[in-house]
C-alpha cells in the first residue's frame, strides 16, 4: 500500500514537471520554424531581385545595341556622301560618333549594375538619350538621300547632254524632233526642281540640334524633319519623271534609226 | 614672369584668338558647290544608242539606291524604342 502511494506520488510529480517543460519545447520548435521560413523568404526575394536585374539589363542592352547598329550603318553611309559640303558631313559625322560613344559607355555601366535602383537610374539615361537618337538618325538619312539626289541629277545631266546632241543631229537630218524637244524641256525642268528640293532638304536639317528636353524645340525639329522628308520625296518624284522623259527620248531616237555621227561636241557646263 | 615672356604669351594669345575668329567665320561650302561642274565631253562614241542604254542602266541603279535612302528616312522617323521597365 505504501509502495503504491509512493509510485503514484512519483508519477504525479513527473507529470507536473513534464507539463511545465512542454511550452518551452514548443517555443523552441516554433522559433526554429520561423527562422527557416524567414530565411527562405529572404532567399526568394533576393533571387527575384537578381532575375529582375538580369531581365532589365537584357532589355536595356537590346535597345542600346539596336541604336548602335543603326548609327554604325548611318556612319558608313555618311562617309560615302560626295555632294554634301564637308562642313555638313563633318557635323553630322561628329554627332553620330558622339552618340555611339555615349551609348557604348552606358552599356558598359548597365552591364555592371547589381541592384534594381541603379539599373533604373541608368535606364532613365537610355530614355533621355532617345531624343538625340530620334533626331540624328532621320537628320543623317535625309542628308544621305539629298546627297544621292545630287548624284543622280549629275548622272542625268550628263546623259541629258548626250541626248540633246542626238536630238540636234536628228533635227539637222530633217527629222521631226518636236516630241523629243518637248520631253527634253520637261526633263530639264524636272532636274532643276529636283536640285532645288535636295538643297532645301539639306538647309532644313543641317542646322538642327538636340532639344535637351525642350518640348517646343522638339516640335520644331520634328516639323523640320517632316518638311525635309517631303522635299526629298518631291525631288525623287522629279527624277522618276525625268527618267521617264529620258526613256521617251532614247526610244524615239532609236526609232529614227540614226546613230551618233562622228561629230564631237564641246563638254557641257554645269546645269 | 619676365617682360619678354609676357610679350610672347600675349602674341600667342592674340594668334589663338585670331585663328579662332578666322575658322569660326570661314565660309562653308554651299551644298551645290559639289555639283558636277564639268561633265565629260559628248562624243560620237559615248552618245550611241548602246551607250545611252548603259547610262540609263547606271541611272536605274542610282535610283534604286535613292529608294533605299528614302525608306531609311521613313524608318528613322517612325522608329519606336524597346520599352524599358526594370
Amino acid at each position: 500500500m505504501r509502495k503504491t502511494k509512493i509510485s503514484l506520488a512519483s508519477l504525479a510529480v513527473a507529470g507536473v514537471l513534464l507539463a511545465a517543460a512542454a511550452p518551452a519545447f514548443a517555443d523552441t520548435a516554433s522559433t526554429s520554424a520561423s527562422t527557416t521560413a524567414a530565411g527562405t523568404r529572404a532567399e526568394v526575394k533576393a533571387n527575384l531581385q537578381t532575375a529582375r536585374v538580369s531581365k532589365g539589363i537584357e532589355r536595356a542592352n537590346a535597345e542600346i545595341e539596336r541604336r548602335i547598329s543603326s548609327l554604325n550603318k548611318l556612319a558608313a553611309r555618311i562617309s560615302g556622301m560626295k555632294k554634301v559640303s564637308d562642313a555638313e558631313k563633318s557635323a553630322i559625322s561628329a554627332e553620330v560618333t558622339a552618340e555611339i560613344s555615349e551609348l557604348s559607355s552606358l552599356k558598359a555601366k548597365i552591364d555592371a549594375d547589381k541592384d534594381i535602383e541603379t539599373l533604373r537610374a541608368d535606364v532613365r539615361s537610355i530614355t533621355a538619350s532617345y531624343r538625340i537618337y530620334a533626331l540624328v538618325i532621320p537628320q543623317g538619312t535625309i542628308l544621305a538621300a539629298a546627297d544621292r539626289l545630287h548624284t543622280v541629277i549629275d548622272s542625268m545631266s550628263t546623259t541629258g547632254a548626250k541626248v540633246q546632241a542626238r536630238i540636234t543631229e536628228a533635227q539637222t537630218a530633217g527629222k521631226d524632233v518636236a516630241a523629243m524637244q518637248s520631253a527634253y524641256a520637261d526633263f530639264t525642268a524636272k532636274l532643276a526642281d529636283a536640285k532645288v528640293q535636295a538643297d532645301a532638304a539639306i538647309s532644313l536639317v543641317s542646322s538642327l540640334t538636340p532639344d535637351n528636353g525642350d518640348q517646343a524645340k522638339f516640335q520644331a525639329n520634328h516639323a523640320a524633319l517632316l518638311d525635309a522628308r517631303a522635299k526629298i520625296r518631291a525631288g525623287q518624284q522629279d527624277l522618276v519623271a525625268a527618267r521617264k522623259d529620258l526613256k521617251t527620248i532614247v526610244q524615239a531616237l532609236k526609232a529614227l534609226h540614226l546613230n551618233a555621227s562622228a561629230t564631237t561636241t564641246a563638254s557641257s557646263s554645269a546645269q | 614672369m619676365t617682360k619678354s615672356k609676357i610679350i610672347v604669351l600675349a602674341v600667342v594669345l592674340a594668334l589663338v584668338i585670331l585663328g579662332g575668329w578666322y575658322f569660326g567665320n570661314k565660309p562653308t561650302t554651299a551644298p551645290s558647290d559639289k555639283s558636277n561642274t564639268s561633265a565629260p565631253a559628248v562624243t560620237a562614241e559615248n552618245s550611241t544608242d548602246a551607250s545611252l542604254d548603259k547610262d540609263l542602266q547606271g541611272i536605274d541603279v542610282q535610283m534604286n539606291g535613292l529608294s533605299s535612302d528614302s525608306a531609311s528616312i521613313d524608318q528613322g522617323l517612325n522608329d519606336k524604342p524597346i520599352e524599358q521597365n526594370p
